[in-house]
C-alpha cells in the first residue's frame, strides 16, 4: 500500500515517536512490502 | 488506491504521525522481529512511548480504511483514558461511516467509552441498544449478548 501516495511518511522510528510527543498525536505504523 | 485518497490522508494526518517500514529492508529486520510482523499491510497504532495500542492488517479500500483507522485511534485514546478524544472519534465513525465493517466496533466502544468516563450514566445500555438495532449480525452484538439474557 505505498502506491504513489502523498503521505509524508517518517522513516526514522525515534523521530516519529518524538514528533508524536511534541505534536500530541499518535503514531500510525505501516509495515509494507514494496513488491 | 487507499493512500492517495484525500479522506485517508486528512484523517491520518489529523491524528497521527505516519511512520513506514519496508519489510524487505534488512536494517529493519530486528524491529520487525520485535513486532512479530507476519503480513502486509501491517498497521499499528502506537503512543509516543512506542507502546502498541491497536493493530490490524490486510488491504482495505478508502472508506473502510478510514473507519478502521479512526477506531484504532479511538481505542488508543480509550486505553490511555482520554475519553473525550475517544468519544469524538467513535462518533465520527458512526456519523460518516455507518455502513462500514468497523462501525459496530465504534458503536460498542462508544458505550464503553461513555461508561468508563461516567459509570453512573446510562450510555452503555443506550449504545448497546443501538448496536442491537443497527448491527444485529455483528460480532459486537454477541459481545453484549449477556445483556439480552433474562436477569
Amino acid at each position: 500500500m505505498s502506491d504513489g501516495d502523498r503521505i509524508p511518511w517518517e522513516r526514522d522510528y525515534e523521530k516519529a515517536l518524538a514528533r508524536a510527543g511534541s505534536e500530541q498525536k499518535l503514531v500510525l505504523l505501516d509495515v509494507f512490502n514494496p513488491g | 488506491m487507499t493512500y492517495p485518497d484525500d479522506s485517508v490522508i486528512s484523517a491520518m494526518l489529523a491524528n497521527a504521525i505516519p511512520f513506514q517500514i519496508d519489510n524487505t529492508n534488512k536494517d529493519a529486520f530486528a524491529m520487525l522481529h520485535r513486532l512479530h510482523h507476519i503480513w502486509t499491510p501491517d498497521l499499528r497504532v502506537l503512543d509516543h512511548n512506542g507502546d502498541e495500542l491497536y493493530r490490524w492488517d490486510g488491504f482495505l479500500p478508502p472508506a473502510e480504511f478510514v473507519a478502521r483507522m479512526l477506531c484504532g485511534f479511538a481505542m488508543a485514546h480509550l486505553r490511555t483514558k482520554r475519553f473525550d478524544a475517544a468519544e469524538r472519534l467513535y462518533v465520527d465513525v458512526l456519523r460518516r461511516y455507518p455502513t462500514t465493517h468497523a462501525a459496530p466496533e465504534a458503536q460498542y466502544y462508544l458505550g464503553v467509552t461513555r461508561y468508563r468516563n461516567d459509570p453512573e450514566g446510562d450510555d452503555l445500555t443506550e449504545q448497546w441498544q443501538e448496536l442491537r438495532s443497527l448491527y444485529p449480525s455483528s460480532e459486537y452484538r454477541l459481545k453484549q449478548y449477556f445483556k439480552e439474557l433474562p436477569q
